[in-house]
């Protein structure tokens, strides 16, 4: 199984939740996808091999961007990383039902543990349908 | 008038129950076999039924779901002689009202159909499944009409819900209808994933901090607790949550007051409680595993999500609407489901569950490239293999009991006559083996059964056994 990963080219904070990211989940294979119409293509093709995902939304403006790909997103495990934490964001953020929220200036280890969580249990979970 | 149907071969009990019926002011019918009540329950719409367990014609318990499918989908109290822990448990997981141990006071019946009746009276008043917004949630049987009884149920209170089921059943598509149906609907669902966040990142992350609260607290923020304020809290895996955090988040269910990390004062949180679990939390209660005074709290409704291989009914239009819903994000025509195609998941097993299918028709729908069609080639290997080893194994079964006379049609014996066959069997059996193991020397055989030499002739003479055997 591999792991979406969405940050814009532009989002420097980006850099270091991509690091925590390929440590926590060294041994698989991470998509990265730099923009928005890129993720897009993406998420519109099976996903059944891509089943969890870290979206890094660097401003207001991206976070809509996301919350246009809602549709497909329905049936993937979220990490989200909101640009800042008004209300507002946060009420556009549960419409996704992430299952982990961060903001950009955190310290990402604890996405790198919620990620590395997730993908052991969808791989569990693989073990039990088979 | 409200009409009572009872099923029972009992005619006595039939009689007396009809009676009480009656008295209270009911239309009542009977029927002493299933098939006959079957029918009755088929074409007339009854409000309640008293069913019988053991008929003549059948077990009542399987066909509980069949009376549900009846035209106005009436309630079933199991009334039975033969009871057992497990027929009350199928009972009731299977939808019944109530089961009731015969010999019962006509007392007891009479307040259970009573009861059956407000129940019926005060659910057909509440909002109609018909109107639910329940997107993704695919399924008309029976056991899905009893789930969204129950969601309707859920969305009309605000009590807490427990949503329980095997993994990949559907529990947080139900949580969310239940919320998207609720007075809370314009406000945040908010998921805690219990099984993906770890001990002290539940904390943090269920009741928020101030900064500077532990290293790493940069900023202040609220927590999952505060974010549902006036919302829905959704606690999935909920028998992942740390026994510590259960004690915390107990007092948080009663008072829905909490203090955040680092924070001097309580804060309010109005949030409404739905949790989801494929474990089983009573056991997990004698265990010491889970806090009894939460699973009391969290039980105030309980929705059981059936396996998909208990619906299967359903499997054609679920598959149906996740092939056209893959094929549109997929910007594909709509695939055709084959008949071979729909043959072979109609005959899988879905340990998975909804879950499982709709990986499996992904998958399918990318094996199957520009075909229009989708073929039971299109599935995965693993599932293929699996149908293929059921065909050969079930025809195996079919061999061995056309080789054996048909049990159904053989005539009873009685017991004794059972035991003596048995023993002959296991008489003759021993002495065969006595026979061969001595190599026919009848001192050696005498000495090892402990037989007497005249005894030892005898026996080998009523059994034919040869002296060489």
């Amino acid at each position: 199984m591999s792991v979406i990963f969405y940050r814009r080219f532009e989002n420097s904070e980006g850099g270091r939740l991509e690091d925590a990211i390929e440590t926590a989940i060294s041994k698989r294979t991470i998509e990265r996808h730099r923009s928005l119409l890129s993720l897009s293509t993406r998420l519109h093709r099976p996903v059944f091999d891509a089943s969890v995902a870290v979206l890094c939304a660097a401003s207001k403006k991206d976070m809509d961007g996301i919350l246009g790909l809602r549709d497909v997103l329905r049936d993937i495990k979220l990490i989200l990383v909101l640009p800042d934490d008004d209300p507002e964001t946060l009420a556009q953020a549960h419409t996704l039902m992430p299952r982990y929220v961060a903001w950009n200036d955190a310290d990402y280890k604890n996405v790198g543990r919620v990620l590395k969580r997730l993908v052991d249990l969808h791989d569990n979970a693989q073990c039990v349908d088979a | 008038m409200a009409r009572v149907l009872i099923i029972d071969d009992n005619e006595q009990l039939c009689r007396l129950l009809f009676k009480m019926v009656q008295n209270e002011g009911y239309e009542a019918a009977c029927a002493y076999t299933l098939a006959e009540g079957l029918k009755q329950a088929a074409s007339t719409p009854f409000d309640v039924v008293f069913l019988d367990v053991m008929l003549p014609d059948g077990n009542g318990l399987d066909k509980i779901a069949a009376i549900h499918n009846g035209p106005s989908s009436p309630e079933v109290i199991i009334l039975t002689g033969a009871g057992t822990a497990d027929g009350a448990e199928m009972a009731i997981k299977s939808g019944a009202w109530n089961y009731i141990a015969k010999p019962a006071s006509l007392n007891v019946m009479t307040l259970n159909l009573l009861r059956a009746f407000q129940y019926r009276e005060e659910k057909l008043k509440k909002k109609p499944p018909a109107d639910l917004k329940i997107e993704g949630i695919i399924g008309k049987s029976a056991a899905m009409k009893r789930c969204y009884e129950l969601l309707a149920e859920a969305a009309f209170t605000d009590a807490n819900v427990i949503i329980t089921g095997e993994t990949g059943t559907g529990k947080e598509l139900f949580a969310k209808a239940i919320h998207r149906n609720s007075r809370r609907a314009g406000k945040n669902f908010v998921v805690v994933d219990c099984a993906a966040l770890q001990d002290t990142l539940t904390e943090s992350t269920l009741f928020g901090y101030e900064k500077g609260a532990f290293t790493g607290a940069t900023e202040r923020r609220d927590g999952l607790i505060r974010q549902g304020n006036g919302g829905t809290l959704f606690l999935d895996e909920v028998g992942e949550l740390p026994l510590a955090i259960q004690k915390s988040f107990l007092r948080v269910l009663q008072e829905h007051r909490y203090r955040p990390l680092g924070a001097a004062k309580e804060i309010d949180s109005d949030f409404r409680l739905i949790a989801a679990t494929n474990r089983d939390l009573d056991r997990m209660v004698e265990t010491g595993l889970f806090r009894n005074e939460l699973l009391f709290r969290l039980r105030a409704l309980t929705i059981c999500l059936p396996p998909l291989r208990e619906h299967p009914e359903d499997i054609t239009e679920i598959a149906i609407y996740h092939t056209a819903k893959i094929c549109k994000r997929s910007n594909l025509d709509v695939k055709q489901l084959s008949p071979d195609f729909l043959d072979a998941i109609l005959s899988y097993h879905w340990p998975g569950n909804v879950r499982e299918l709709v990986n499996a028709l992904e998958r399918a729908i990318a094996a199957a490239l520009s075909s229009p069609t989708l073929f039971s080639k299109h599935l995965a290997s693993s599932i293929r293999v699996q149908l293929a080893r059921a065909v050969v194994d079930k025809k195996s079964v079919e061999e061995a009991a056309t080789d054996k006379p048909d049990q159904q049609s053989r005539p009873m014996i009685t017991l004794k006559e059972l035991r003596e066959s048995i023993y002959e069997k296991a008489e003759k059996e021993y002495l065969r083996m006595l026979m061969d193991q001595t190599k026919g020397n009848i001192a050696a055989a005498c000495k090892i059964s402990d037989l007497s030499r005249a005894r030892l002739y005898q026996l080998i003479k009523k059994h034919g056994i040869s002296m060489a055997d």
